[in-house]
């Protein structure tokens, strides 16, 4: 625009109305927030289901996309397009949502796997900028991504049941490995911490604890052979209560330590194979197997 | 014969360069968001930030036309000129109008908060805002929602000033852009008085060094 270009002429003059203009800008605002909404489709979705022009998709509990697809989405995707937060503004914590995309659009192509963004990401190789979960979340399992291919090969029904899916992977038994707090392992453990130390200076490799995680003890005397008997037995006396499993197979322990063995209120397992069973012992055992103690021994 | 117009600097260069790096600037931001862009995010929200500083420090000792003790009037003042304006009455300014500096100081607000609530943002996956490990995982992410929201009003404020702007260039015939990138005005547009004081660009450089610091130093780890 140069100096030259402007003219009083110019000035004062009057092209539009102030109403004529409002109304314009009116108009051109609602068709600007209306090209907005559309290009956001789960907006648009939002809107045409309110209005009742769509219906949401149909669902089952017992569909193949309630029992194996909805899980996947729930452990690996629903952190960034859950409730919480949406990224690209996707969510796949429903299959309206799902089915209706995000920012770019929709992600599941019902019919064409190949051709659905979602199965793009998912499948892509470790370590890849694209792949989705990032690699700093936990991965889609092979079978994972196996179950969503042939969930949207089918159509990405929410219906299907689970026997229309009979090549799908079968499902793997969820683990859950509890946190440890130490501070709580610390106490449970301080009533046998002294004694167990004592015990393990005087019968090394005897007895320790089950497990790094656990308070609870397991006492195997088999390696110390006819060493160890009735008296030896009796040193475990003030940890008793805290013993879970024993092993006295081929030691010398006899009758004298019926009571000892009836006093392990927390026994799990007792084997004592290659050891004479009196009378009172054998009762005990049989009362033991009432209480559901796994008992290995000779005797009946 | 048409007169040709005696034009009158009203804009300086730091001004007009610092409006119209906005302009690209928050274009690139949003592009850049967009499209996963997160690094050339960063860098762009950061330059909108340090151009955010350096204007905020130009409108206390930058030219008359950029301080904000001349174009700041209370809100009365700026209801009066836009009913005014619809009269078809509005008075004549050298540079921001009345309703126009509240426009200034909204845009400079919001513009502000977005670029703040965007160093403490993250992505969840990959990108965390320079700040975003000083503060709680929990708080980075409701700022981060924030930082989204922020943006629906920069895009409702920028929709109301080019509303405006063209409402003076289809209304008022009066071009408001064109002083914007070359400076001046005729001298018709403007009320009678001394022209605008313009400050020399050498200080206005003195104040993005220092905008530059000062943004470096908030980021320093």
């Amino acid at each position: 625009m140069s100096d030259a270009g402007v003219h009083a002429a110019d000035l004062g003059r009057r092209r539009l109305s102030a109403r004529r203009y409002i109304s314009w800008v009116a108009l051109l605002t609602v068709a600007t927030v209306a090209a907005f909404a559309m290009l956001r489709p789960s907006l648009a979705h939002a809107i045409r289901e309110t209005l009742g022009l769509e219906r949401p998709p149909l669902q089952s509990p017992q569909s193949f996309y309630a029992a194996r697809v909805a899980p996947i989405f729930d452990q690996h995707c629903r952190s960034c397009h859950g409730p919480g937060r949406q990224k690209a503004k996707l969510r796949l914590d429903s299959l309206g949502a799902a089915l209706r995309g995000g920012k770019h659009g929709a992600v599941i192509a019902p019919g064409n796997p190949g051709g659905s963004g979602l199965v793009q990401r998912i499948a892509l190789p470790a370590g890849s900028e694209r792949l989705m979960p990032p690699s700093s979340l936990s991965p889609l399992a092979p079978d994972d991504v196996t179950v969503i291919k042939l969930w949207i090969a089918a159509g990405a029904s929410g219906v299907q049941p689970l026997s229309a899916f009979s090549t799908a992977p079968k499902p793997v038994a969820q683990v859950t490995i509890l946190a440890v707090d130490p501070k709580v392992l610390a106490a449970e453990r301080a009533p046998v911490d002294g004694p167990l130390q004592a015990l393990q200076r005087r019968f090394p490799y005897v007895i320790d604890y089950e497990a790094r995680s656990s308070a609870r003890l397991e006492l195997n005397a088999s390696r110390l052979g006819r060493s160890f008997g009735d008296r030896e037995f009796a040193a475990f006396a003030p940890v008793v209560a805290s013993i879970v499993r024993v092993d006295l197979s081929g030691t010398a322990v006899g009758e004298a330590s019926t009571q000892a063995l009836l006093a392990m209120t927390n026994l799990r397992t007792l084997r004592l194979v290659g050891v004479h069973a009196g009378p009172s012992l054998a009762a005990a055992l049989a009362s033991m197997r009432e209480r559901g103690i796994r008992v290995y021994a000779d005797t009946p | 014969m048409q007169t040709p117009l005696k034009l009158v600097r009203v804009w300086d260069l730091p001004v007009r360069v610092f409006h119209w790096s906005l302009v690209l600037l928050v274009l690139c931001s949003w592009v850049s968001a967009e499209n996963g862009l997160l690094r050339v995010h960063l860098w762009s929200g950061l330059a909108l930030l340090t151009l955010l500083v350096f204007r905020i420090i130009w409108g206390f000792v930058g030219s008359s036309t950029a301080r904000f003790s001349q174009f700041v009037r209370s809100p009365r003042q700026a209801l009066e000129y836009l009913r005014a304006t619809k009269r078809g009455e509005g008075q004549l300014h050298a540079g921001h109008n009345p309703a126009g500096g509240w426009m200034v100081l909204a845009l400079l607000t919001v513009l502000s908060l977005q670029a703040m609530t965007g160093l403490f943002s993250n992505d969840g996956i990959r990108f965390f805002g320079p700040l975003a490990a000083r503060i709680s995982a929990a708080l980075s992410d409701r700022l981060t929602t924030l930082h989204g929201t922020i943006f629906n009003v920069i895009l409702t404020f920028v929709w109301l000033h080019i509303v405006a702007v063209l409402y003076y260039r289809y209304v008022r015939a009066e071009n408001l852009v064109a002083p914007m990138i070359n400076g001046s005005k005729p001298d018709a547009m403007l009320p009678a008085g001394p022209p605008p004081k313009l400050v020399a660009v050498r200080w206005a450089l003195l104040c993005l060094v220092f905008a530059v610091l000062l943004v470096w130093w908030i980021l320093k780890p």
